[in-house]
């Protein structure tokens, strides 16, 4: 047994997501509700439009060989060539072409993998210890464990509409290397009075407000890991903050209840839970390899001992081996994860994992086996024939494909590796074993710089006015089940410099690192004094005249911006709660006998989280409603009369009427009659020049506007309408170039209007 | 400001989505008058770049007609046009270009008796000369006149040129006082042209001409651009104006004199 197991309920949805997906293709679903649908399925777009990437489940970074192969052909056939191992240990497959979702996703759950809740507000992979069941040091293998709590929790319906992610995470031991103290939930392996069980963290995480877990309880027995994740999830979708999705993750919510409040309702969930029943979570152990695990001395060649005495780990079982292979930034190319699933097949099952530090393990083979594996682990990655510190460089994707992004980080550590790469002769780098460098586009910590050695994450500086990629510098993390220490601000640094600045940073380290214990250590003594002196060196740029390069970010071609930026996928969640209300209404509406209480009640709740309320009560709800879509005219004021007294017939009306308004509404919450009324006002406002541009071609486009603009004076207002594609790609980026403010770009019919206030 | 037809938006386009150009750029080309001295090596690429921009007025000077030994250089001329006057060739293909220009010609050799009435006229002066008397000559009128102007000069395989907006930058008069004697520099009849070197030095002086009426970027002030063609290299050769300048500088010239005239017996 070496995979959870997918539920029915996710075959049936996948049946429902089929037709929605060729109703999409087919232009008659909009975009916005198939949204609420891929997403849940693991399915993102990517920042650059139409392409899409699908995120796998892999709980506890538990693949077979067979497995791999099948990914591997998965991403030779769709996804540009590569398998891209995820900071939490998953999969994803890149540039997906929306044509292809389909064939996908079937054929990752005839290999027994599902995307279901990859993404969106759901439980994410669940995540082990990298190295459960090998471990010297572990309790005993947690790997079981986050199989079943995988399986257990896609069989609940509300693991998949949640506040916002819930993460979970499994170690086996108080190194806590699967990071249980910076998880929403996370078990640290225990025995206690010969009873295998777990000591409970609970709402730690990187994000914004980042916080270190609190101790939930000192110990759990194994039967109740689904009962105790399970409870504390149900409170958390009850209470946690849904209209404001920056301040939803578990943490905030513990932060609002105090912990005494919170664990009075986890354990009113738990004894719910227990009266209801099916709470036990059947563990199978993991087959060992069939492997020989005879004693035969093993001498270890020459030519491959500097790897060895890299890489290779004695496990806890006398005899076998596991190795480290670190992936460039998580990039596994096709042909690579072929040849390796090839040799791993003859040695069992339990041979793979992937890891949240974007690398791949292999384990349970003895010495010759794993010698046998040297030379196709060289061709796997350029970083196998270096010092660990090459490999264990984590970055997020960043700008280049999020939408949150600022900051490129996977070009940074590019450009980091190109510097010690020339130094790798002169440095004794394999001085600093397991020294990790961590880098996020942004605040958000996927590439987890928190709990890096040396630490980095997006933001953006100003130099005369030009804006210029930047990073800030933390350092020092400690991790362990006694308490982690997230790494501490350290400084700020342009990213032209990082690599400058690593280089100084690792020769500084070189010369304390054999009176130090850990890098933590040396922060503490006085070395982030030193860091920060350091960096102050590396954050000023020359001006944009002097050196452009330096606003540039790595990889990119056009100079840097926030352009493009978005709000992420996340929101899909509120979408997920719109539609269940609108299903829900659509059931009743339906019905023989109408209960017109009922449709009023989910008629007025269904967009009032749009508008950023939750009101619980019918009370409530119907004042909200009232306020929201009657005094603001979204809604005819007749409709306003049916909100007093007893619900009648007239109800149905409502219903459709909410409905149609739904259907108007976009991306960024806002419904056509809204901004009817915002143009209008605006019109008022500020009486704007307009020349209607449709039909006119680039450059002429650009040519008509410049004369219009050349009309009207500074601070005075131009609206022009110009064709979708080019021109509305082109235009409004020209005329911003020319130092013209570019306020606002709205759909109009088939083209766009653009509001320019001219400079 | 000028209200452009649509046909003018779109063949000036090019030049209206150039930032420092733009809509106002344009318009002040439109409104410019620019004039060309010599309508032949020099004058005709600049002539035709002129007009292809939309100067406003392009007036013409020259008092030669059209022989077929100018046709390896001035490309403003065609075959048909042997024995034309050349300011008439010159205006009918300017004409064809953009029929939105405004030509003048003056079929006639410049010299002290005419040159300043011509010049005084015209925002901007194009020396397309190809002789020392009449460019010196030229340098007396812009100054005296206080017209900007482009120099320009060239033989066998070299050109140069500089640009001189009177007593605030160096005029020919500061960098080479007066011409020299006669026969003492080689004639292009002795020592001859490449052709494309003429439309090389021709399109950077209409280059200069538009730079100045825009106003944008750094004209040839107070340096002498040089190039030679065999090995391609261009060199800038920096001056300062010249407080004793015979011409611009202290006292200057007061009236036009002629320079005794060392006209090229071959025409350039």
């Amino acid at each position: 047994m070496s995979h959870y197991i997918i539920p029915q309920m996710v075959y049936d949805d996948l049946e429902v997501f089929k037709k929605n997906h060729a109703e999409f293709l087919a232009g008659t679903l909009d975009e916005l509700t198939f949204k609420t649908m891929r997403v849940p399925f693991g399915v993102y777009e990517q920042r650059e439009a139409n392409t899409f990437m699908v995120r796998i489940k892999l709980a506890g970074g538990i693949l077979t060989p067979t497995q791999l192969l099948s990914l591997a052909d998965l991403a030779e056939k769709y996804a540009h060539e590569a398998i891209h191992i995820t900071t939490r240990g998953g999969a994803q497959l890149h540039y997906v072409k929306i044509e292809d979702i389909i064939d996908i996703i079937t054929t990752l759950h005839s290999i027994g993998l599902s995307g279901r809740g990859g993404g969106g507000n759901t439980v994410r992979n669940i995540m082990a210890d990298p190295l459960a069941g090998t471990a010297p040091d572990e309790v005993f293998d947690v790997s079981p464990y986050a199989l079943a709590l995988t399986t257990k929790m896609l069989e609940q319906k509300d693991s998949f509409a949640l506040p916002r992610k819930f993460k979970i995470t499994f170690s086996g031991s108080e190194a806590d290397r699967g990071y249980a103290t910076i998880h929403d939930v996370g078990f640290i392996a225990k025995i206690e009075n010969g009873l295998k069980g777990f000591k409970l963290f609970v709402a730690g995480g990187m994000g914004a407000k980042s916080r270190v877990g609190s101790k939930f309880l000192d110990f759990v027995p194994e039967s109740e890991v689904f009962l105790y994740a399970q409870a504390i999830k149900q409170v958390f979708d009850q209470n946690g903050n849904r209209k404001n999705k920056h301040a939803a993750r578990l943490r905030f919510l513990i932060e609002e209840l105090g912990m005494d409040e919170f664990r009075r309702l986890v354990n009113v969930e738990i004894e719910a839970l227990k009266a209801k029943g099916d709470w036990e979570m059947p563990i199978v152990e993991i087959e060992r390899t069939q492997g020989d695990t005879t004693h035969e001395p093993f001498t270890v060649p020459e030519n491959i001992k500097k790897w060895w005495n890299r890489y290779v780990y004695a496990q806890k079982q006398a005899g076998l081996y596991g190795c480290k292979v670190p992936v460039h930034l998580g990039d596994v190319h096709f042909e690579n994860a072929r040849a390796l699933a090839n040799a791993l097949l003859p040695f069992g099952e339990d041979v793979l994992r992937f890891t949240g530090d974007q690398n791949l393990y292999i384990r349970n083979l003895t010495a010759p086996q794993m010698a046998s594996l040297h030379d196709i682990l060289q061709n796997f990655s350029k970083d196998v024939s270096k010092p660990t510190l090459f490999g264990d460089m984590v970055a997020c994707t960043g700008a280049a494909t999020c939408q949150l992004g600022i900051a490129r980080p996977r070009g940074a550590v590019d450009a980091i590796q190109k510097r010690l790469n020339k130094l790798m002769d002169e440095r004794d780098y394999d001085a600093l074993q397991g020294f990790k460098i961590h880098l996020s586009g942004c605040p958000n910590s996927c590439g987890k710089h928190l709990i890096g050695d040396l630490g980095f994450f997006g933001k953006v500086q100003r130099n005369e006015g030009y804006s210029y990629p930047a990073y800030n510098v933390v350092a020092g993390s400690r991790t362990s089940g006694d308490g982690s220490v997230y790494a501490q601000k350290a400084g700020d640094v342009a990213a032209f410099h990082v690599p400058a600045f690593v280089e100084e940073v690792l020769d500084t380290w070189l010369l304390h690192v054999k009176a130090y214990k850990s890098f933590a250590d040396w922060i503490d003594d006085g070395g982030l004094a030193i860091i920060t002196e350091i960096s102050k060196k590396y954050v000023d740029i020359p001006s944009f005249k002097e050196d452009k390069n330096p606003y540039f970010d790595y990889d990119a071609v056009e100079l840097f911006s926030l352009k493009g930026r978005g709000m992420g996928e996340c929101s899909a969640g509120m979408y997920d709660l719109i539609e269940a209300d609108k299903k829900a209404l659509k059931e009743v509406l339906e019905k023989e006998e109408k209960d017109y209480e009922l449709i009023r009640l989910l008629s007025a709740r269904m967009l009032l989280v749009t508008r950023g309320e939750d009101a619980r009560d019918k009370a409530g709800v119907l004042k909200a409603f009232k306020t929201h879509f009657i005094d603001t005219t979204l809604l005819n004021a007749y409709f306003g009369t049916m909100l007093e007294g007893d619900a009648d017939e007239k109800s149905i009306e409502l219903a459709e009427e909410v409905i149609k308004l739904y259907d108007t509404m976009d991306n960024t919450l806002k419904f056509a009659k809204e901004k009817e009324l915002a143009a209008a006002e605006v019109k008022e406002e500020k009486s704007a020049h307009f020349k209607d541009l449709s039909g006119v071609a680039c450059p002429m486009n650009f040519v008509k506007t410049k004369m219009e603009l050349a009309k009207i004076g500074s601070g005075e207002v131009l609206e022009i309408l110009l064709d979708d594609g080019a021109p509305i790609d082109n235009v409004p980026k020209s005329v911003a170039g020319e130092g013209h403010k570019v306020e606002a770009t709205t759909k109009e019919g088939n083209g766009w209007r653009v509001r320019i206030v001219k400079k | 400001m000028k209200d452009f037809s649509d046909e003018e938006l779109e063949r000036y386009s090019r030049h209206i989505i150039l930032q420092d150009v733009g809509i106002e750029g344009q318009e002040k080309i439109a409104n410019s008058k620019i004039l060309v001295i010599g309508a032949g090596g020099l004058g005709s690429p600049v002539a035709l770049y002129l007009a292809a921009a939309g100067v406003g007025e392009i007036g013409i000077v020259d008092g030669d007609v059209v022989d077929l030994s100018n046709l390896q250089r001035q490309v403003i001329h065609a075959t048909a046009d042997v024995n034309v006057p050349k300011v008439l060739s010159a205006k009918a293909k300017m004409e064809a270009i953009n029929p939105n220009v405004k030509v003048t010609v003056y079929q006639k050799f410049l010299d002290a008796s005419n040159i300043l009435d011509i010049v005084k006229g015209y925002d901007f002066v194009i020396d397309g000369t190809d002789n020392f008397s009449s460019k010196f000559l030229i340098n007396d009128a812009c100054v005296l006149a206080n017209v900007p102007y482009s120099h320009g000069g060239i033989l066998r395989f070299g050109g140069q040129t500089m640009t001189i907006k009177p007593h605030e930058s160096a005029c020919y008069a500061c960098v080479f006082d007066s011409p020299p004697p006669a026969n003492a520099i080689p004639t292009c009849s002795s020592a001859g042209i490449l052709g494309a070197v003429a439309g090389m030095l021709g399109t950077i002086q209409a280059a200069e001409a538009l730079k100045y009426i825009v106003g944008v970027g750094e004209p040839l002030y107070n340096r002498l651009l040089t190039f030679d063609a065999k090995t391609m290299n261009f060199r800038n050769v920096n001056f300062k104006k010249n407080p004793k300048c015979r011409v611009c500088g202290g006292e200057g010239i007061k009236e036009i004199k002629d320079y005794e005239a060392v006209v090229c017996e071959a025409k350039l």
